[in-house]
């Protein structure tokens, strides 16, 4: 008997503590399908997703509250969307953004879309961020940002009942820290995507230019003319962008050392990313500290006030000049065809609650 | 029962066997891209400065060098070729564009030749079909007849050492004629570079040695003063840039 009570004590111990051992059943995310448009998978090579961070679902659900959210900031006042407006193709419409208790920061924030097709995976105007996870990280505790620390940021998170069970949907697991919030927002980035412009339209066959818009993009195509393809791409690089980076005459000294802030080298001073052109009437201003309000001021720039540099790339080989030197017709025209890059519907649709 | 486990066995560790011996076959091809100035290496460090001179005698420096091969092949002995690489674009700002390594399973005594083609033959330079290169922006425009850059070489030069630094864009593409009316009319501006070759050993390092230096003087001299950009549409300067790189190349077999 006693025997027999013995081993029925073992028995209840031994499935209790296997039971313990047990994780709790926890449904994996569900894989999130990238709407890829048609021209991009005709034309480009798949978009740059994380190994360690896959989409997700539950992940972009969460990114999403996440870039809307105000407690990432130290006083609760802004969030990533105060800075990258969606309404404004998730840029800003000051020259150089706002961080809390109205700090001026030194960069005009850049628009957020298409960022999974930036191959180099380099982010900033400086391409300090290598990844969209670890350019997630600075804004939080930049001084003219948000001004925040990470501990604190996660502590705010917890506290929120909403959260920790978004967080074990998205990734398994309750714990909130920098990699998750930035993961789940790197996944809701990359999930911004533009590509239903009037020139999309156009090139997939439902759609038609206007003559002006023709003699712009013919004259953004020709090297002997405006040459801007060389840098931002052409129909068959429906991205606009190169991503890289280049010194396109805006100083001859340079008070913002761009990319050569980053890397040291001097000669990468006075370079910067390379923007996309789509979306440009809805991300004005421009450059990379929004000096100029308008796009005719930035086609000006090209035509007639680049400066010259050491370090002004070789593709503003019109610098004697003062650049490209367009007729007010040619700057007509180019202007009408860089209008035709702007989807206007993008991103309105994306509000906190939706 | 005993006979037909033996029998496994033996088939098992013949088939292992003649597997090691296929793998033995399997040749490793190690191949460097290499670009010097007259054998004074072009590296990203060596970027930027007035370092290099030209034939005509202005200085010049390297800003940004990307160029395109093509058809990347072995020669066989039978007269047949296998090709290795369709095409390869080379930034010599991205390491790894710098080192291809390769795999062939062709028997060693029968290769008799490496060859590749600068740019891209006719058949293959259509426009916009290939999306690595359309990510690398490397299009050059449909009214230049679309396709791809072969080269593109930009920095700046300096007529003389005291003059203003001006920039040049030596790109290098089909050569297309746009003076005879509105047809376009295209010349080739491809060409092959070949190395015979002997491997001794299956593990071979390749490398293939680009001097520009040559693109400024052999047969024609080039005076960056009178050619610095705006070349792409330019037939004639195409036609030149076409004959110059014949000697730019050569290819060396080195064991490693």
């Amino acid at each position: 008997m006693v025997r027999t009570v013995f081993l029925l004590v073992m028995c209840s111990m031994v499935w209790t503590a296997c039971k313990k051992d047990q994780p709790e059943t926890i449904t994996p995310p569900a894989p999130y399908v990238l709407n890829i448009p048609p021209l991009f998978k005709e034309k480009l090579i798949p978009p740059v997703i994380p190994i360690d961070n896959p989409l997700t679902e539950e992940g972009v659900t969460l990114g999403k509250r996440l870039f809307f959210e105000k407690k990432l900031s130290v006083d609760g006042t802004i969030s990533c969307a105060s800075c990258h407006l969606p309404r404004q193709a998730f840029s800003d419409i000051r020259a150089v953004s706002l961080g809390v208790q109205k700090k001026e920061g030194s960069r005009n924030a850049m628009p957020l879309f298409n960022l999974a097709w930036n191959y180099d995976d380099r982010f900033d105007w400086d391409g300090k961020s290598l990844g969209l996870e670890a350019q997630a990280l600075e804004p939080v505790t930049h001084p003219l940002e948000m001004q925040n620390n990470w501990s604190v940021v996660a502590q705010s998170l917890r506290a929120n009942p909403d959260y920790p069970p978004m967080f074990t949907a998205a990734f398994g697991t309750p714990v909130i820290d920098s990699a998750s919030v930035t993961k789940a927002l790197a996944q809701f980035e990359r999930t911004l995507i533009s590509a239903n412009a009037p020139f999309d339209r156009y090139l997939m066959g439902v759609g038609n230019l206007t003559p002006a818009q023709q003699r712009g993009f013919e004259l953004f195509m020709a090297e002997d003319k405006g040459d801007c393809f060389h840098c931002h791409g052409s129909e068959n690089n429906p991205l606009w962008t190169d991503n890289a980076f280049h010194n396109n005459g805006l100083d001859s000294v340079f008070v913002d050392l761009g990319l050569g802030g980053v890397t040291g080298d001097p000669a990468d001073n006075g370079k910067f990313r390379t923007p996309s052109l789509r979306n440009l009437t809805r991300t004005a201003p421009y450059m990379h500290d929004g000096r100029f309000q308008t796009l005719e001021a930035v086609i000006d720039h090209y035509s007639e006030g680049l400066r010259p540099s050491p370090t002004i790339d070789p593709l503003m080989k019109k610098v004697q000049q003062g650049g490209v030197r367009l007729t007010d017709q040619e700057k007509a025209d180019l202007l009408a065809f860089l209008r035709s890059l702007t989807e206007n519907q993008f991103g309105r649709d994306i509000t906190p609650t939706n | 029962m005993k006979y037909i486990q033996w029998f496994r066995l033996c088939l098992f560790f013949g088939l292992a066997a003649c597997h090691s011996e296929m793998e033995e076959e399997k040749l490793r091809l190690e191949i460097d891209f290499e670009q010097h100035w007259n054998n004074s290496p072009i590296t990203p460090t060596t970027l930027n400065a007035y370092s290099f001179e030209n034939a005509a005698g202005e200085l010049l420096s390297i800003e940004r060098l990307r160029y395109l091969i093509s058809d990347l092949s072995l020669g066989l002995k039978d007269g047949s070729q296998v090709i290795l690489k369709a095409y390869h674009l080379i930034d010599i700002k991205s390491a790894e564009s710098l080192r291809l390594s390769l795999e062939t399973y062709v028997p060693l005594a029968d290769i008799q030749e490496v060859s590749f083609v600068f740019g891209l033959n006719r058949l293959a330079n259509q426009d916009g079909v290939y999306p690595d290169l359309n990510a690398a922006v490397w299009n050059v425009p449909q009214a230049l007849g679309g396709g791809y850059h072969f080269m593109q070489l930009d920095g700046k030069f300096k007529a003389q050492p005291t003059a203003e630094a001006i920039a040049y864009n030596f790109h290098a593409i089909q050569a297309v004629d746009k003076t005879a009316g509105t047809a376009l009319v295209f010349e080739d501006t491809f060409f092959k570079v070949s190395q015979q070759i002997s491997p001794q050993t299956a593990d071979q390092d390749l490398t293939i040695s680009m001097n520009l230096a040559e693109w400024f003087v052999n047969p024609h001299l080039w005076y960056l003063e009178k050619d610095n950009s705006m070349l792409m549409p330019n037939f004639e300067a195409q036609q030149r840039m076409a004959d110059n790189g014949k000697s730019v190349f050569s290819i060396v077999v080195k064991k490693n």
